[in-house]
């Protein structure tokens, strides 16, 4: 499946929404399909939030495919180049006081994935996330 | 709605509990409810997240700011009821150890000082 959206944060919740058809369409196991919404809404939101120097309007690109081992997301946008994935990530806070709010997104992402990988082609980020699956996908 | 948060009394605590989805699109406006609901600084507060189906980090934010604002006042924050990926959310971030996280509403309530 392949979706176009703005940089808008409003957009987010449809894209998730969709996912969540997707999977559903698929009899995807619950725990895998919340895997993968977690996962895009956090990327999603780090690129909409994160990823733009000018207040003009772009295009990223979401495609979503599904074969009998994995669900695969591939998102692509044309923000500044950020490879979220080698980036430290905080840890080890001794209370809530220290607990920062940021930098979990991508933690989730990479523990709930299986795979994450970025590359920049033309300009552009390109992210794969992928989520193996423990059952055989049976199509509606 | 993707949504909801309701209240409780309980002998003195306030209980809250958030069902639905805490993301990217419903964290701001989960912020605002429940920092209007601490307003009276009640000292004791459990978030119940039995009904949460979903968390994002934005959501994490939401539960953080709750629980600072709290201890901010001197209160004391429990948290009950987290499963699923709710409960994985929680530890992944860290935040099942800072956090007074309980399986149930019986046991947090119970811990209170």
């Amino acid at each position: 499946m392949h979706i176009e959206i703005a940089n808008a944060l409003e957009e987010v919740a449809t894209v998730v929404g969709t996912l969540e058809v997707f999977c559903d369409n698929a009899s995807l196991e619950k725990s895998t399909a919340q895997a993968a919404e977690l996962a895009l809404d956090e990327l999603l939101t780090n690129i909409i939030s994160y990823g733009y120097v000018d207040d003009s309007r772009h295009k990223i690109v979401i495609d979503l495919e599904i074969d009998s081992h994995a669900l695969t997301l591939l998102v692509s946008d044309d923000g500044i180049a950020f490879n979220p994935f080698e980036h430290e990530l905080p840890c080890c806070e001794q209370s809530v006081e220290q607990l920062e709010p940021g930098g979990h997104g991508i933690r989730l992402v990479k523990t709930l994935m299986d795979q994450c990988a970025y590359q920049r082609l033309e300009g552009k980020n390109i992210v794969t996330l992928q989520k193996r699956l423990s059952q055989p996908v049976t199509r509606r | 709605m993707s949504l909801n948060i309701t209240t409780r009394g309980l002998d003195g605590v306030l209980a809250i509990d958030i069902e639905g989805k805490l993301d990217t699109t419903t964290s701001s406006g989960a912020l605002e409810v429940l920092l209007q609901q601490l307003q009276g600084d009640p000292p004791s507060v459990l978030i119940n997240l039995a009904p949460l189906e979903f968390v994002s980090s934005a959501g994490l934010r939401v539960i953080l700011r709750v629980a600072k604002r709290v201890r901010a006042y001197g209160g004391e924050m429990k948290v009950t009821g987290a499963q699923g990926v709710v409960k994985e959310v929680l530890e992944i971030s860290g935040f099942d150890s800072l956090l007074s996280l309980y399986d149930d509403e019986d046991q947090a309530l119970a811990a209170f000082n």
